[in-house]
């Protein structure tokens, strides 16, 4: 019995030092978050520009886009990680920028591959139900691109420029 | 050389974005020309737009037309209220209809013009429209300004029945005006028939008020009833304010034609 109990306390003198697998592989995803997060981080802000759809009309737009850490499920894991995302809105101004004549509609949902300098936006609103905004990030301040919205048969151009602070 | 070029790099980074322009607001009056295609004329309308936003960044947009008969000083005119006009944020496509409308219309708002296709409830569609905020459009060539359908028309009554002998010289008068009595704006005209015993400045003659007036502004079929002796004049009221019609009294059927035209 004594003998038992001295392997015992011997064993666990031993496994203290240790990280477990799991934790290992948390401070993996964390470390992974953050690099995400600054990556995102570097396109995030507001931007104004314009959206021109086929028939010439041009559009001005507000861009708002925000890093936003969401939780994520994960198999191999009891508590969900959180991910960084872009989030925001883009905002369909007519008139000035003083004017209330504006229309306003939420990003769904969004990637951004930095390899590639490209971030994809999902735009919904009830008009439209679904708007794809495809925009290469060019320098730091500007962003060009592509806009579909199929339900409505609509497409064109988009281009934003980083607004000042 | 180097602090030369540094001063050119500075000075690039610090300029502005080229200047974007804003897109036209949305409110406000356009003033319009609405084609009648396959009538061969056109005419002046107003439309005003105005927006309002309900939180939530949901915009609701109202508007009201005023369609004008005549010359943009004339005072015939109705008045369609549209409580909500949808526009498509991408498409640009915009509809004004109301179900107590009988006029709607359909088209593409941009850069402070809206351009489409006008329908009356009577006649389906009626032809294209295109409204302007800051100017007047183009009028279309080879079309005629819609004449109102008030004025006084004199003319010429040819007898084609043996049992009627009605004098040959007459008179019509019209007077136009607007009638809110059922909640949305009628164009009610009224007005008399004069015969003339002699010349149309002789003070001999029989008249008679309007009952019963009625004015397709698209067809430009005239109708109109006295009070006294039963007689109805049917007929084309043309742009040019020449009315060609035929004439029937109670009793008789039809007793003869009427050529009359606009004098005022």
């Amino acid at each position: 019995m004594n003998r038992t109990v001295i392997a015992l306390f011997a064993l666990a003198a031993c496994t203290q030092g240790k990280i477990s697998e799991r934790e290992l592989r948390r401070q993996q995803q964390t470390d992974q978050a953050n690099l995400k997060r600054q990556e995102l981080e570097s396109v995030a802000g507001a931007y104004r520009g314009t959206l021109k759809n086929d028939s010439g009309y041009n559009q001005t737009v507000l861009l708002n886009l925000d890093v936003k850490d969401l939780p994520k499920e994960t198999e191999d894991s009891v508590d969900p990680i959180l991910v960084p995302k872009l989030v925001g809105g883009l905002r369909f101004q007519f008139g000035g920028d003083d004017s209330r004549e504006y229309v306003d509609a939420g990003i769904d949902d969004s990637d951004y591959s930095p390899s590639r300098k490209t971030i994809v936006l999902v735009v919904k609103h009830q008009q439209f139900d679904r708007m794809i905004l495809r925009l290469e990030v060019i320098g730091d301040h500007t962003l060009e691109g592509t806009w579909t919205a199929a339900t409505v048969n609509a497409s064109g151009s988009a281009h934003f420029e980083r607004s000042a602070p | 050389m180097k602090t030369f070029f540094q001063a050119i790099a500075l000075a690039a980074s610090t300029l502005a974005p080229a200047a974007h322009a804003d897109t036209e607001s949305i409110q406000g009056t356009y003033r319009a020309v609405l084609r009648h295609d396959g009538a061969g004329f056109y005419q002046y309308a107003l439309f005003t737009l105005s927006t309002v936003n309900s939180g939530g960044g949901v915009l609701r947009i109202s508007a009201n037309v005023r369609m004008v008969y005549g010359d943009w000083n004339s005072n015939e005119f109705l008045t369609y209220d549209f409580a909500d006009v949808p526009m498509n944020i991408l498409t640009r496509q915009i509809s004004l209809r109301d179900p107590t409308n009988d006029v709607s219309f359909i088209g593409q708002l941009g850069d402070g013009e809206i351009t489409g296709d006008w329908y009356s409830s009577s006649v389906g569609r009626v032809g294209t429209f295109a409204a302007k905020k800051d100017a007047l459009p183009a009028r279309p060539e080879g079309q005629r300004l819609a004449r109102s359908a008030s004025g006084h028309y004199r003319g010429r009554y040819t007898n084609s029945n043996s049992q009627s002998n009605l004098p040959e010289r007459m008179s019509l008068s019209l007077v136009t005006t607007q009638d809110m009595s059922m909640g949305r704006p009628q164009l009610v005209l009224s007005g008399n028939l004069r015969m003339f015993l002699g010349g149309f400045n002789s003070p001999e003659y029989y008249e008679s008020p309007l009952k019963d007036v009625q004015f397709n502004f698209y067809t430009r079929y005239l109708t109109v009833k006295t009070e006294q002796w039963g007689l109805t004049i049917k007929g084309t009221l043309s742009l040019d304010g020449v009315l060609d019609g035929e004439v029937f009294a109670d009793g008789l059927g039809r007793v003869g034609t009427v050529h009359l035209t606009a004098v005022e």
